[in-house]
């Protein structure tokens, strides 16, 4: 345990930086499109709107891509320019916890930037509460309430994905983005065991399967197949991924 | 190891801060607070008593309700819960045992939520309104132009108007006292009038579109239908607003079967009309009697008749075709918007002072909302209601922005607060209605093609 977890933090340390420049982005890119948004504003706009109004699903959704793309980048960085890759495989412990470790802090690092989303919200809601507060308007002062940001919560479709509100809806939830961070992760080692068709297939598999459960297609197959699906995927990429380090085709 | 266990105390406290400012936020909802997903642009007022909700709406395209259909627009977003315990922080409220996952205390620590199609059976069925069979087989078809859900006791009226373009579907009004409902269908191609609300009873007339035969519906204390008859009133005769007295039901205007005259009351004046020409469109009850307003070339006329006196005055304004929507406020009628000869239309607001004089019409135009009703122009303006307190005038109305110049055209209701004289006091967004001082509203935000939810607020106008 104390290997895996030396090895988890030398792969969070690696992956740490970058994070915190992918969320400082995200939070300086969201801010000011919220700011556009609250300029164009009614003051009576409820935050839901408003959050909707500022596109900053999408800029969420660029941030989430980026992680997936650092974590992916940061394995193939044990090959170029470091070689620590070798280093990694012949250190003396199993081979299967280094893959372990590099997912857990890709986990680690995903919830990182929910968390920084979810303080984000706070402060957007902020926001607009002191936009509400001065809002007086033919002599009409409008009373916006604190319920505002918890029926952003409900009200807001973007919102609505990442913190749902049913039990079944939440573990779904947390199932597609850490199957994203397998997903991810399993391409990058596939990539470097020169398994690029499976890697191609594997990708395109979990992004119709994305699309199918939560995209534009959402409904077309039942939530409970959509998440079993999801599950077994993720598992059996992640077996698949531990199969390339423990045989050492990682490695050429 | 320092950044690790950092960061995962950054997540624990951010998932603690988040959730308790969502659950404080959760605390601050007000009691009985119901959003309704949708345009609600048409709603014209939305009462929350106890458990008891009532909508009455305006506009059919903004309401398509089908029971059993999977096509439902309209919603309410509900607790679980009784409103009753609405308010109550999670760990007072002794229906928290409710089946709360973990998750859910973590992210909605105070119960669980659905949302409710609503239909007017399910509202009934959730605000315990008895239901018959009959209402739970009825399924609506087209464009519902006028949605009227009263719920006083045990009682639910719902009216109906299929859309004027499905032309296999007549107007439906639909009854329900409790000890089982009924339609009444209407004949195809009949044209919705409207309606008429008495304190004892409640009253529903239709006349033709086009041609057909004239019916009337009206429910009275034991929810039978009477179809009045009087001197004139057979063939192609049209009703334009009956009146209780006594007992009984008397049409005080209508069109006589030479389809020329228009008759008021039982005194049986005569009001010429040109055939081809003149059209009746509307009628309007005063507290002594009624205003009839006529379309004639390039005028317009407005009759009043007072009851008690026998008489009637006419006044004439040149220049106007139809007035497209009107309202009465004590002794002040509020017209808006003027259609000319030419179709050309405007929104403007004005009034006519009934008075010991006759009519008196203020400056058309005195109160100007903005917008304008033509298609090309910025926005479309529909006045929902009006109200005269104190000698201001306050009009509320749903402003529409054109979908082709605007993109992000959004549709919402204002209110506006004028003079007599025509000057702008106070001008205020998203109103919904008059209640003890204070205006109910509810926001009227997002297009039609994309709604948001709306919320209840409530604002009161400085001075009042």
């Amino acid at each position: 345990m104390k290997k895996f977890l030396t090895l988890t933090r030398w792969e969070y340390h690696g992956l740490f930086m970058p994070l915190l420049g992918i969320i400082g982005v995200m939070a300086a890119l969201q801010i000011i499109l919220f700011r556009f948004a609250l300029r164009g504003a009614e003051r009576h706009m409820p935050l839901s709107f408003l959050l909707g109004e500022a596109n900053l699903a999408i800029v969420f959704a660029l941030a989430f891509i980026a992680l997936l793309g650092l974590v992916g980048l940061r394995l193939l960085m044990n090959f170029t320019p470091s070689k620590s890759i070798y280093a990694l495989l012949t250190l003396p412990n199993e081979r299967k916890r280094v893959y372990q470790s590099k997912l857990a802090a890709a986990v680690l690092a995903a919830c990182m930037l929910i968390a920084a989303q979810m303080l984000l919200l706070l402060v957007f809601n902020a926001m607009a509460g002191w936009l509400a507060r001065e809002a007086a308007w033919g002599g009409a002062y409008i009373n916006r309430r604190n319920a505002d940001f918890y029926l952003a919560l409900l009200e807001a479709p973007w919102l609505r994905r990442i913190f749902p509100t049913t039990l079944f809806s939440q573990v779904r939830v947390i199932t597609a983005l850490g199957g994203s961070v397998c997903v991810a992760l399993y391409m990058a080692t596939a990539l470097k065991a020169r398994r690029v068709k499976e890697a191609i297939i594997v990708g395109v598999l979990w992004l119709a399967l994305l699309l199918l459960g939560t995209g534009p297609f959402e409904g077309r197959i039942s939530g409970p197949i959509f998440f079993i699906t999801m599950v077994v995927m993720a598992l059996t990429v992640s077996k698949m991924g531990v199969h390339l380090f423990e045989t050492g085709e990682i490695a050429g | 190891m320092i950044k690790l266990g950092m960061s995962i105390i950054f997540c624990i406290a951010a998932l603690v801060i988040f959730t308790l400012s969502a659950g404080a936020s959760r605390r601050d909802l007000p009691v009985g607070l119901v959003q309704i997903y949708g345009d609600t642009s048409g709603i014209r007022s939305l009462t929350l008593e106890g458990r008891v909700a009532s909508f009455e709406g305006m506009y059919g395209y903004e309401f398509h309700i089908s029971p059993l259909g999977s096509h439902t627009e309209m919603q309410v977003f509900r607790s679980w819960r009784d409103y009753s315990d609405f308010a109550q922080p999670w760990w007072s409220s002794p229906t928290f045992s409710w089946h709360p996952s973990f998750f859910e205390m973590i992210f909605l620590p105070v119960g669980k939520y659905e949302i409710v199609n609503v239909t007017a059976a399910q509202l009934a069925q959730e605000w315990n309104v008895i239901l018959s069979d009959e209402f739970a087989e009825y399924r609506i078809y087209g464009e519902v132009f006028a949605v009227e859900t009263r719920m006083h006791g045990h009682i639910v009226t719902t009216d109906i108007q299929r859309s004027l373009r499905d032309t296999e579907h007549a107007p439906q009004l639909f009854i329900d006292a409790g000890e089982g409902g009924y339609i009444v269908s209407h004949a195809p191609d009949s044209h919705f009038r409207g309606l008429v609300h008495h304190s004892d009873g409640w009253m529903h007339t239709f006349t033709q579109f086009g041609r057909l035969p004239l019916v009337i519906s009206l429910v009275i204390d034991d929810w039978h239908i009477y179809v009045p008859t009087g001197a004139g009133l057979f063939g192609e005769t049209a009703v334009y607003g009956v009146h209780l007295h006594e007992g009984r039901i008397l049409p005080v205007a209508y069109r006589s079967s030479d389809n020329e005259n228009v008759i008021l009351a039982e005194e049986l004046i005569p009001i010429t009309l040109n055939r081809g020409e003149d059209e009746i469109h509307g009628l309007l009850q005063t507290n002594d009697g009624f205003l009839l307003f006529i379309s004639r070339y390039n005028s317009l006329e407005i009759t009043h008749f007072n009851m008690q006196t026998r008489e009637s005055v006419a006044l004439t304004q040149t220049g106007i075709f139809r007035i497209l929507e009107f309202n009465i406020d004590g002794d002040s009628i509020i017209l808006h918007g003027m259609e000319t000869l030419n179709h050309d239309r405007d929104t403007v607001v004005w009034t006519i002072d009934l008075t010991d004089d006759g009519l008196i019409m203020s400056d058309p135009a005195a109160f100007r909302l903005g917008g304008h009703r033509s298609a090309d122009v910025d926005a479309h303006i529909t006045l929902l209601d009006s109200a005269k307190r104190d000698g201001i005038l306050y009009f509320v109305y749903a402003v529409e922005e054109n979908r082709w110049a605007h993109p992000q055209a959004r549709t919402r209701t204002q209110i506006s607060a004028f003079t007599t004289t025509g000057q702008l006091i106070g001008r205020a967004q998203v109103l919904n209605g008059v209640e003890d001082d204070r205006f109910w509203i509810h926001g009227a935000f997002g297009s039609m093609s994309q709604p948001n939810a709306r919320r209840v607020y409530s604002i009161t106008i400085g001075g009042r």
